[in-house]
């Protein structure tokens, strides 16, 4: 096929393809890359009868305008970006429009457009499409390293003008004949559970306190590679003998260490750092926290304005979140696929 | 039980404990560095031996592990490694690593699995002599002549180096080009290569803030490392000349190669290798 499916008409900012992310390439400085909540993305992908690893996109704002050149059946997860679905005549695209809502899958006619408005309070969306993206693996991922500008599609976010193609399915599954069905999704929290970090002797009793109890919100500064954080300052102790590391520059600084997406560092500024999927791969600052996996998908939706704090918990907990998570996303996976089959 | 006291046994020399639920980090302890220098005052460089007993723990666990879907990844750092591992794969038993039997009990959590895999292995490492760790990194370590152009626009912080180290840039060059690195490890951003073993004279701080973009190439010093970028990027060193791309094939000093993705692998260093550069207008 010559013409392209899908047509970018508005890009949205920071729109990017990701799948699950790479892993294996960390020790040369690759980062894992992926869609930040991880949860969205699987269940988008299970909603069209797609693997959960397929490509979608993920948009941190909109407008996102898709122009569909051939029929294609999408699903929309994550924050609800107050999505329409409109036929376009003649330059003009009537704005009446059927609400496409986060949670569902859709299918959309040939010439009919995709509309993500966006959402005031932030969060971020996700769109899967039947067959997923036809994007080169590259590194065993098709996820966007924005910042080493590769991966994905051209290695960048995406812009005004962009043509995505999707990839032919050969899953036995007709959606031909389907209605749009829906999913349960977690709901965003704003506690966040965290472990103490491994360099928490270099934080004094009441810095720990003020780190635990307080109040913080996101920066606008955040983005993929970390959210930095509004709040308390916190500084390390003064006395540079209770490092028990080899010191390299400033008090604050350590070795260079490997560092994990929802390690939470603080550079001497004292301003809490979050690594989020694109986070660098090695880091020199004291890790007061580090967030767990099961709750790494509540920072990526937090809102712009929303406070939150970390809540402490131990690592049999956080075994325990993570378990408990993916037996949950499981069971509607296999809930999603007996519907699939069941509507046929 | 709390799962953080229970799986830290004693270990000489290292520490070995948890960074998070999936990921556990081996620490060479700081002091045994001293140790290493008095045990054997032939050798210059301690520091480098403590470096070497990571890489070896690198290879030696790719080898064992490096098939287990549930190791996702070793990220060598500065005289520690951290493990990334799939915390929800329980194993059934233990595998083997040097014949040394690791676990008894019939299933183990993913965490406690992956710190005994280290610790075995750190004990295994920990027994080689220094003799041995030389030559072991001796053979897997590629020395790189790396031709720079210092100075000039290529290298537009060379004049503050020059005011900060007290040097004239011909002394800089020298100093700079005078010394084999040990490539440490790669990290902070893809290909970028932490080198061990600039003349401390050298010794500059970085910038009260840091570039906007820096040109992929840039040779840069920053505070007591010195490093070249891979890409372009924001980033605080001094930058004091470029990779000089040159007709000779056998070098390697095309900017973009430092890191290509469509190479396997696709950073041009890697762990345990050596570069020493060469001021381009000599060759």
């Amino acid at each position: 096929m010559n013409t392209p499916m899908i047509k970018v008409i508005k890009a949205g900012i920071q729109t990017s393809v990701q799948d699950l992310g790479r892993n294996g390439h960390r020790h040369f400085g690759v980062c894992q890359s992926g869609a930040l909540d991880v949860q969205a993305l699987k269940i988008a992908n299970s909603l069209l009868g797609n693997d959960e690893d397929f490509a979608g996109l993920e948009v941190a704002a909109g407008p996102l305008e898709l122009e569909f050149q051939q029929p294609c059946w999408i699903a929309l997860t994550g924050a609800d970006f107050n999505a329409k679905i409109m036929q376009y005549h003649n330059g003009d695209s009537s704005t009446e429009g059927t609400s496409a809502y986060s949670g569902w899958s859709y299918q959309i006619q040939a010439g009919q457009r995709l509309l993500l408005k966006g959402n005031a309070n932030g969060g971020r969306a996700y769109i899967a499409f039947r067959g997923g993206l036809d994007i080169d693996l590259i590194l065993d991922s098709r996820a966007t390293d924005i910042a080493a500008q590769f991966g994905g599609h051209q290695g960048r976010c995406l812009i005004n003008g962009d043509c995505l193609n999707i990839l032919a399915t050969k899953t036995p599954i007709d959606l031909n004949q389907l209605n749009s069905i829906g999913a349960r999704q977690q709901t965003p929290e704003h506690s966040i559970r965290a472990l103490p970090g491994p360099h928490s002797n270099l934080f004094s009793a009441t810095e720990k306190k003020r780190f635990w109890h307080a109040d913080w919100q996101l920066s606008p500064a955040s983005n993929r590679m970390g959210c930095r954080l509004i709040g308390p300052d916190i500084q390390v102790k003064d006395e540079e003998q209770n490092l028990g590391f080899m010191q390299t520059r400033r008090p604050s600084t350590l070795a260079s260490h490997g560092v994990i997406p929802g390690t939470v560092q603080l550079p001497s500024s004292g301003q809490a750092i979050v690594l989020l999927a694109d986070g660098q791969t090695t880091g020199g600052y004291p890790i007061i926290a580090n967030v767990i996996q099961a709750d790494l998908w509540r920072i990526a939706q937090l809102g712009r304005k929303v406070m939150f704090r970390f809540d402490e918990v131990s690592i049999a907990e956080a075994i325990d979140a993570l378990t408990n998570q993916q037996q949950e996303l499981y069971r509607l996976q296999q809930a999603i696929a007996f519907k699939l089959k069941s509507q046929k | 039980m709390d799962l953080l006291e229970a799986i830290t046994p004693i270990l000489e020399n290292a520490n070995v404990y948890p960074l998070a639920e999936n990921a556990v980090v081996l620490d060479i302890d700081a002091h045994s560095e001293i140790e290493t220098a008095i045990d054997n005052k032939t050798n210059c460089n301690p520091k480098l031996n403590n470096q070497q007993k990571i890489w070896w723990l690198c290879k030696h666990l790719d080898k064992s592990y490096g098939q287990y879907p549930a190791l996702m990844d070793l990220v060598p750092g500065m005289n520690n490694l951290t493990l990334i591992f799939n915390p929800l794969v329980v194993y059934p038993s233990q595998p083997n690593f040097s014949n040394t039997p690791i676990n008894n009990s019939e299933h183990q959590t993913a965490l406690a699995f992956w710190t005994e895999v280290l610790e075995s292995a750190w004990r295994e490492v920990d027994k080689l002599s220094h003799k041995t760790l030389d030559s072991f990194s001796g053979d897997s370590g590629k020395l790189f002549e790396l031709p720079v152009n210092y100075g000039g626009d290529a290298g537009p912080d060379m004049d503050f180096v020059a005011k900060h180290t007290g040097l004239s840039c011909e002394q800089i060059i020298a100093a700079h080009c005078a010394v084999e690195y040990a490539v440490y490890f790669i990290g902070f951003q893809p290909g970028f290569a932490y080198l061990q073993g600039m003349n401390p004279l050298l010794v500059t701080p970085r910038k009260a803030s840091p570039q906007l973009a820096v040109t992929p190439g840039s040779v840069a010093i920053g505070g007591n490392q010195t490093g070249i970028y891979p890409l372009a990027s924001p980033g605080g060193w001094q930058i004091i000349g470029q990779l000089a791309e040159t007709n000779n094939s056998e070098s390697i000093a095309v900017k973009r190669q430092l890191f290509d993705i469509k190479r396997q692998p696709p950073s041009l260093l890697k762990s345990g290798d050596r570069i020493r550069f060469i001021r381009s207008d000599t060759l």
